[in-house]
């Protein structure tokens, strides 16, 4: 019973459990109450939290994130210049600490660049995950791109294989499904990223950077 | 009976005239800019000599022909001095400090100062704020709070230990918060969300210029949408963290990507396999050569990313932070070429220890005012007035705290003490002078008036006994000298101690 209750607590706090994969294909992902035929259920009300405490994720909490909603090896998340670790390089700015160089706690108050870099190691780790389906014959996350009528490289993509594809972010990077209004909002997103010159593998890396640095995902 | 000088009766004096002066301006906290005689801003550099810098082994030597000696203590550490022509300074017979004094003594004051603590964490952290001389801020949050207002990063740490501690003001506007950096040579990247993140192709997510147009749609996705009607942007809509990470994107990031600080703040050129900007769409500052002729060991040579001198990096990051009036405040920290102990291996071998990181520490600081001299200073719109940015800096030694006063023999080894001094140079202050004397009998440095600067010296104690801390001519603390500090670079608070000898002549 304890184990019920508090797998999903943990579910929530770590917002980034990875779906069983079983449940993503393409076409079955994103399936709305609408297509199914069930009646939505009501908006429910949402009360502002009095204590609000939200905490922010350390380096090592995000990496974990990206680790688990990419699938991507500790390695793998981010090196600056394909060199540079950037959970090293950054590792103050994402409130951590740095021995070599005398940093021995955390900073009290969020540096000016954190949420920068924050954009940097996210990004990176998008891109780093979609290099890598792009080439792969099972992509692991990005593969409703390749729907048909889709493709990374293609500008036009289908809105079955859209919403798949923006609900397997929510769900990976979120852990929960997309709003109607946010799967609008990612419509609007792929849209305004290829009138300004955008394809498909763009707008899923900068929807992707967008949902992984929302406070929803680097908070707890 | 000496006269006092740090009585309470001239402190409230002064706390006096604070509170009137503070109340003409409504800058935060009382703190208010003063003298527009100069106008814009004023830069604030701390140099963090970690360890206890003593400055009786570098600009206040005793003469080995005075020195005490006493058979159970040794002799009062002493050297042989010299004292470059039109100089009130001397300094040990050593080149780099005769070289830094004969370039830089119009420019230059010693002081005895007395610390508060010899903890070294703690020693610095109040050299940084003066010992809760304003609300427990940092000298470099205050000059950040006074001058930074329209700069991307108003105070940048590069120190460690007490040095790179922050203020104690939970009042602080986030934007004076020190931005920590602890590569100078990369720090660069973290001023970007996206720019230099990937290399140059052809694919438009590789192009930097589509990038950040598709990155400036997910931003405006996230904070317009996501970040204001999720449940959990309803739930958590009072959190003081998620309002903070809010505002921060709104402006300050804004701020420091805009003021393109990626490239910038690159003091080294495209270094191919080490750090190869170019392919990654950057172009570094059009100085680095320039830079890099003036401080060659801020260069890496590895692909770690480290420079082969952290103090270098430092410093060529500081000018660039000045040059770009990116920010008013930047502090450094002697690494010591062990990576940690600097001058604290006074420990194992005193003199070696200070001649060593004395030399490092004014070598480089040579090199920053060098190439701080020779930028002018340019105004929000880009005109120049004839004046360098040299002219508008400080650099503050921070010397923690003194080391022993007596050399016991044979490569001997020294513990903290109290006693020292620190060293300021700017054209801001009235240079060349020596203030405090130190007493050949027992080591100690004295205080001054801070009018006159006539020192108070220990002229009725034994020869050998040491002044008792209560003593009224020790030198002042942290919170003096910091306050007379800022009060030079134009900075005016509640409860300031000003030291006229410091101020220019009219």
């Amino acid at each position: 019973m304890r184990a019920l209750l508090l797998g999903p607590c943990l579910c929530l706090l770590a917002a980034c459990a990875v779906p069983d994969s079983g449940t993503l294909s393409p076409g079955t992902v994103g399936a709305t109450p609408e297509d199914t035929g069930e009646a939505r259920p009501e908006e429910p009300s949402w009360a502002a939290s009095t204590r609000a405490d939200l905490r922010p994720k350390r380096w090592r909490q995000l990496s974990l994130d990206l680790q688990g909603a990419l699938e991507l090896a500790e390695d793998d998340i981010c090196k600056e210049t394909d060199r540079f670790q950037c959970t090293t390089m950054h590792v103050v700015q994402l409130g951590g600490i740095s021995e070599d160089n005398g940093v021995y706690e955390p900073q009290a108050q969020l540096p000016v660049t954190a949420g920068l870099s924050t954009e940097r190691v996210v990004l990176k780790a998008c891109v780093n995950r979609l290099e890598r389906d792009a080439e792969a014959e099972t992509p692991v996350v990005f593969g409703h791109l390749e729907g048909e009528g889709g493709g990374f490289e293609s500008s036009e993509l289908p809105e079955t294989l859209l919403e798949a594809q923006a609900t397997e972010l929510w769900r990976r990077l979120l852990a929960r499904d997309p709003s109607p209004e946010e799967l609008a909002g990612a419509a609007e997103l792929h849209a305004s990223v290829v009138a300004s010159g955008g394809d498909n593998a763009a707008w899923a890396a900068v929807l992707c950077m967008a949902l992984g640095t929302s406070t929803e995902a680097l908070t707890y | 009976m000496p006269r006092p000088l740090w009585t309470p009766t001239r402190r409230r004096l002064l706390q006096g005239m604070g509170l009137g002066a503070a109340a003409g301006l409504g800058l935060p906290w009382g703190l208010r800019r003063a003298r527009a005689e100069v106008e814009g801003p004023r830069y604030l550099v701390v140099l963090g000599c970690f360890g206890g810098a003593s400055m009786v082994d570098c600009f206040m030597p005793v003469d080995p022909g005075e020195a005490l000696s006493l058979e159970d203590r040794g002799t009062v550490n002493s050297y042989d001095w010299l004292q470059p022509e039109g100089s009130r300074i001397r300094c040990v017979d050593r080149s780099e400090p005769y070289a830094f004094l004969s370039a830089h003594m119009d420019h230059m004051v010693v002081m005895g100062t007395q610390s508060s603590s010899v903890n070294h964490w703690t020693a610095q952290a109040r050299w940084m704020t003066g010992r809760d001389m304003v609300s427990g801020r940092t000298m470099a949050e205050i000059m950040a709070a006074a001058y930074g207002g329209t700069m991307p990063l108003p105070n940048v740490n590069m120190g460690r230990g007490g040095y790179g501690t922050g203020g104690q003001d939970p009042g602080l506007d986030p934007r004076y918060v020190a931005e920590t950096v602890v590569n100078p040579v990369t720090f660069p990247l973290s001023t970007h969300g996206h720019l230099g993140l990937l290399p140059v192709g052809e694919a438009p997510l590789y192009d930097p210029e589509l990038r950040a147009a598709f990155v400036a749609h997910a931003r405006a996705f996230r904070d317009e949408q996501l970040e204001q009607q999720t449940p959990f942007a309803k739930t958590f809509a009072n959190s003081r963290l998620r309002r903070t990470l809010l505002q921060a994107r709104r402006t300050t990031e804004v701020d420091v990507e805009l003021a393109d600080l990626i490239d910038e703040l690159f003091f080294v050129p495209d270094l191919g396999d080490i750090l190869p900007l170019e392919e990654y769409g950057l172009r570094g500052n059009e100085e680095a050569e320039a830079i890099m002729d003036a401080l060659p060991r801020a260069l890496p040579t590895d692909t770690s990313g480290n420079a082969q001198d952290r103090l270098q990096a430092q410093a060529a990051l500081a000018y660039l932070l000045i040059r770009t009036n990116s920010a008013a405040a930047v502090t450094l920290t002697e690494p010591g070429t062990d990576g940690f102990l600097a001058f604290d291996l006074s420990h194992r071998g005193h003199r070696d220890a200070q001649a060593t990181h004395w030399d490092r520490v004014l070598d480089v600081a040579d090199r920053l005012i060098g190439l701080l001299a020779t930028a002018p200073y340019r105004d929000s719109e880009g005109a120049e007035d004839g004046t360098s940015l040299w002219d508008r800096t400080m650099i503050v030694f921070s010397t923690e705290f003194g080391r022993d006063k007596w050399d016991t023999g044979s490569g001997y080894g020294t513990g903290h003490h109290l006693n020292n001094g620190l060293l300021a140079v700017s054209p801001l202050l009235r240079g060349n002078q020596s203030l405090g004397l130190v007493d050949p009998d027992n080591g100690f440095i004295c205080g001054w008036d801070p009018e006159t600067g006539e020192a108070t010296p220990f002229d009725d104690l034994v020869p050998g006994e040491d002044p008792l801390y209560t003593d009224e001519r020790l030198p002042p603390g942290e919170d003096e000298v910091c306050g007379a500090l800022l009060h030079v670079l134009g900075v005016e608070f509640e409860g300031q101690v000003t030291m006229p000898v410091l101020e220019p002549e009219v």
